[in-house]
C-alpha cells in the first residue's frame, strides 16, 4: 500500500530543513539561481521515499545525501573538463565539511542571521541589498559606489566574514 | 592572486575560465582551511540570497508546488493503468468463451496488454495532445486575435488562451494576460507571440516571432519559463523582462532577476542581470549593458527624468559643453506646481515650472545646429483647453518660442524656430483611436528635426511628418525654458509631467521605439 508521509510531518522537516540544505547545495559550488531548483528536487524525493528512510537516520543527513547526489548530477550536465574540475570542488568541500566546526551549518542559522544583519553598519547593509536584494553583479554595484568590482568583492567577502562570526557566536550561546 | 581567483568565484561560479579553476582546485587542496573558509562563504552567500532576494523567499510553497505537480503526474499515470488493467483483464476472462484454456493465447493477451500499458503511457508522452488552457486573458485593447490551424478568433477579456495558439496583436493594441500561477504577460503593438508548455514537465514555453513581451515571471517550479525568437533563447525561473523582437535583432532588458540569454547556434551563454539589456542578432552578440533610461546620453543637452532622484527632486540636468558633464540645474515650481505625493512627478495643477539656468545653458549648445530631437513623457489632466497651452517650452514670449510643444484638445503641436520663416507647426493627434481624453495614460511623445523635416511619434510609432520645414536653428533667442506655460506664465497647461529629454541630434525610431518602451518598464518597475 502507497504510505505517503503526514503532511505535518512532511512540512515540519521542509521548514526546519530548508534553510540548511539550500545553503548546503550552494556550499558544493552549485549556481545560485540553481540552487533552490536542486533544494526542490530533494524535497520531493523526499516525499517519494519518506517511509523507506531507516529510522535511525535523521531526516537533515538523509536529505544531504540526496542534495550531494543530484548536486553531482547537476555538475554532469556540463563538459567533461568542467564536470572533473567541479566534482573536485565539491569533493573539497565536502572534505572541508567534515574537517571543520558545524559554524554556520548547524542550529536555527536563519534566526541568528536576521539578529546578526540587524547589527551590521548601513554601509555593509546597503551593499548586501545591492548584491542579493537587486541581484546586481559587482561591476555594477562598483560604478554606483564609484568603486572597483574587485574592492565590492572584497568588501562583500569581509561581509561576510564578519556575519559568520556573529552566527558562530549566536548559535554557540545558544548551545551553550 | 589566490585571493583575487577566490573572490571572482564567489562573485560568479561560472567566471574563471577552465585554467583558473585548475588554479583554485590546486590552491584550495593545498591549503584546506582556506577551502573551509570558501565553503563558509558560499553557505553565507546563500543563507543571504535566501534572506534578501524576492524570488527565494517562500521556497515552502515552491516545494508544495512541486509535490502537487508530482501527485498530479501519479494520478494521472495511475488511472492510465488502471485503466487499461481492467480492459486487459476483461480481453483475458473473454477467451474461455470461443477458445478455452490455452496457456500460449493468456501469455500472447497479457503480452499485448503490457504493450497496451506502455504504449499509452510513451503515446501521452509522443503523440499530438488535445489543446488545453495556458493562459486568461486579463486586458485587451485592439482587434487582438488567437490563431490556429488556419482558424482566427477575437480575443476578450477571461477567454482562455490553448496551448499552440498564437497572439497576433495589431499595431497600436496590446493584450494582458495570465498565467494560473501569477505569472503575467504583456505584449504590445504588431506582435505574434505563441504560448505552449513542455508536455513532459509542464515547463512554459514562449516563441515570439515578432514584437514586445514584457514578463513578470513567478518562481517556477516546473522549470525554467523559455522564450524563443528568430534570434536568440532567453531561459527565465522567476524575474521580470522585456524582449523586444525585430527582423534583424532580438533585444532583452532585465529589470529583476537573471536570464540565461543564448544566441541560436551559439554556444555562448550571455547572463543578463537585474538592471542590464543584451542583444542578439543572427549574426553576433552584443555586450550586456547596463539598463538606463536614456538609453545613450550621446547629444542629451536637457534632461528631466522622474525615475531618478537628486536632492529629493527628479534628476535635472544640463551638459555642460566643455567637459561634456552633465550640472544639476534648477526648476522652480511656480504656483500651484508640486511633486504628486510618492512619485518624483511634478503635477502641475494650474501653476508651471521655470528655469532661466537650464535656457540659457541649453542655447548655446542648439543654436547653429541643423538637427534636434525633443522627448516629453506626461499625462494631461482630464479636461483641457481647447484653446493652445504649453506642455514645455524654450524661450517662449507667448507669441513665438525657440521650440514649443502645446496641446489644443485632443491635439498635439509642435513649433519650431529656424532660419526659415515659412516653417510650419507640426499637429498630429495625442489619442490613438477612440481613446478618450479623460482615461489617457502617461504617453511619450518625440519630435524630431533633420534636414528641413520633423517627424513626430507617439508611443515610439510615428504618426506625423512634416517635410515643409527647413533651415538651421540659427535665430534663436535667448530666455528660460519653461514647462506647464510660456515664460509670462500664460498659456496654461494641466497635467503630469515624467520626463524630459532634449538632444542636440536627431534620434533614429529604433531609438524613439527604445526609448518609449524602457521608460515604461523601468518605470512600471518603481511603482
Amino acid at each position: 500500500m502507497d504510505e505517503r508521509p503526514p503532511a505535518l510531518d512532511f512540512d515540519s522537516i521542509v521548514r526546519e530543513t530548508q534553510a540548511h540544505i539550500r545553503a548546503y547545495i550552494a556550499g558544493m559550488g552549485v549556481p545560485r539561481h540553481d540552487v533552490d531548483d536542486i533544494a526542490q528536487d530533494v524535497y520531493v524525493e523526499l516525499y517519494r521515499f519518506f517511509d523507506r528512510i531507516p529510522p535511525e537516520v535523521p531526516p537533515k543527513q538523509w536529505l544531504k545525501g540526496i542534495a550531494r547526489n543530484l548536486s553531482l548530477n547537476y555538475f554532469r550536465r556540463t563538459s567533461r573538463r568542467q564536470r572533473l574540475q567541479r566534482e573536485a570542488l565539491v569533493e573539497i568541500f565536502l572534505r572541508a565539511e567534515q574537517e571543520t566546526a558545524p559554524a554556520v551549518s548547524e542550529g536555527p542559522v536563519r534566526r541568528a542571521l536576521d539578529g546578526c544583519y540587524e547589527k551590521l553598519a548601513p554601509d555593509s547593509r546597503r551593499l548586501l541589498s545591492l548584491r542579493y536584494e537587486q541581484e546586481l553583479p559587482s561591476q555594477t554595484i562598483a560604478e554606483r559606489l564609484k568603486s572597483t568590482a574587485e574592492a565590492v568583492r572584497v568588501a562583500l567577502f569581509r561581509v561576510r566574514a564578519s556575519l559568520k562570526q556573529c552566527i558562530s557566536k549566536s548559535l554557540a550561546s545558544e548551545r551553550g | 592572486m589566490s585571493d583575487e581567483l577566490i573572490h571572482r568565484y564567489l562573485d560568479d561560479r561560472s567566471a574563471l575560465s577552465e585554467g583558473e579553476l585548475d588554479e583554485l582546485i590546486a590552491h584550495l587542496r593545498a591549503e584546506p582551511a582556506r577551502a573551509a573558509a570558501l565553503r563558509e562563504q558560499l553557505l553565507l552567500d546563500d543563507l543571504l540570497a535566501q534572506k534578501l532576494a524576492v524570488d527565494r523567499q517562500n521556497f515552502p510553497a515552491q516545494v508544495d508546488q512541486r509535490i502537487a505537480d508530482f501527485q498530479r503526474g501519479q494520478e494521472e499515470l495511475d488511472a492510465q493503468v488502471t485503466e487499461l488493467r481492467q480492459l486487459a483483464e476483461a480481453e483475458i476472462d473473454r477467451p474461455r468463451t470461443w477458445s478455452g484454456t490455452s496457456p500460449w493465447v493468456k501469455y500472447v493477451l497479457a503480452l499485448s496488454a503490457a504493450v497496451l500499458i506502455g504504449g499509452v503511457f510513451f503515446a501521452s508522452q509522443w503523440l499530438p495532445a488535445q489543446p488545453y488552457t495556458v493562459l486568461k486573458v486579463s486586458k485587451v485593447e485592439g482587434n487582438v486575435t488567437f490563431q490556429q490551424g488556419g482558424q482566427s478568433s477575437a480575443a476578450a477579456v477571461h477567454a482562455a488562451l490553448l496551448s499552440g495558439q498564437q497572439v497576433n496583436v495589431p499595431a497600436g493594441g496590446s493584450i494582458d494576460l495570465v498565467y494560473q500561477d501569477a505569472t503575467t504577460v504583456w505584449l504590445g503593438g504588431d506582435a505574434a507571440v505563441t504560448f505552449d508548455t513542455d508536455r513532459a514537465t509542464g515547463a512554459k514555453r514562449v516563441r515570439i516571432d515578432r514584437g514586445e513581451l514584457i514578463a513578470s515571471v513567478a518562481p517556477q517550479a516546473a522549470g525554467p519559463m523559455v522564450f524563443t525568437t528568430p534570434h536568440a533563447v532567453a531561459t527565465v525561473r522567476g524575474t521580470k523582462l522585456r524582449l523586444a523582437v525585430t527582423e534583424t535583432e532580438t533585444l532583452l532588458d532585465v529589470t529583476k532577476g537573471l536570464v540565461d540569454f543564448q544566441r541560436l547556434g551559439d554556444q555562448n551563454l550571455q547572463q543578463v542581470a537585474a538592471s542590464q539589456s543584451g542583444i542578439a542578432t543572427s549574426e553576433a552578440f552584443f555586450p550586456v549593458q547596463a539598463l538606463a533610461w536614456p538609453a545613450s546620453r550621446e547629444g542629451v543637452v536637457y534632461l528631466l527624468s522622474s525615475l531618478e532622484a537628486a536632492d529629493d527632486l527628479p534628476y535635472t540636468a544640463v551638459r555642460i559643453p566643455d567637459t561634456n558633464n552633465y550640472l544639476l540645474t534648477e526648476l522652480l515650481p511656480r504656483g500651484a506646481a508640486q511633486l504628486r505625493p510618492g512619485t518624483l512627478q511634478w503635477e502641475l495643477s494650474g501653476g508651471h515650472l521655470y528655469s532661466d539656468e537650464a535656457g540659457q545653458d541649453v542655447l548655446p549648445q542648439l543654436t547653429g545646429r541643423d538637427e534636434l530631437t525633443l522627448e516629453v513623457i506626461f499625462q494631461p489632466a482630464a479636461s483641457v483647453a481647447t484653446s493652445p497651452a504649453r506642455i514645455v517650452a524654450l524661450a517662449d514670449d507667448g507669441e513665438s518660442a525657440n521650440l514649443a510643444l502645446s496641446q489644443e484638445g485632443s491635439d498635439l503641436v509642435f513649433s519650431l524656430r529656424t532660419e526659415d520663416e515659412t516653417i510650419k507647426p507640426l499637429r498630429f493627434s495625442l489619442l490613438v483611436a477612440n481613446e478618450p481624453l479623460e482615461s489617457v495614460r502617461p504617453k511619450h511623445i518625440a519630435v524630431t528635426h533633420r534636414a528641413g523635416e520633423l517627424v513626430a511619434y507617439r508611443s515610439g510609432a510615428e504618426v506625423a511628418r512634416s517635410r515643409l520645414a527647413g533651415g538651421t536653428l540659427a535665430e534663436w533667442r535667448g530666455g528660460p525654458l519653461t514647462i506647464g506655460a510660456d515664460s509670462r506664465g500664460q498659456r496654461v497647461w494641466r497635467g503630469r509631467v515624467l520626463a524630459i529629454v532634449l538632444s542636440s541630434r536627431c534620434l533614429s525610431v529604433a531609438e524613439i521605439a527604445r526609448s518609449e518602451a524602457s521608460f515604461r518598464l523601468l518605470s512600471a518597475e518603481r511603482k
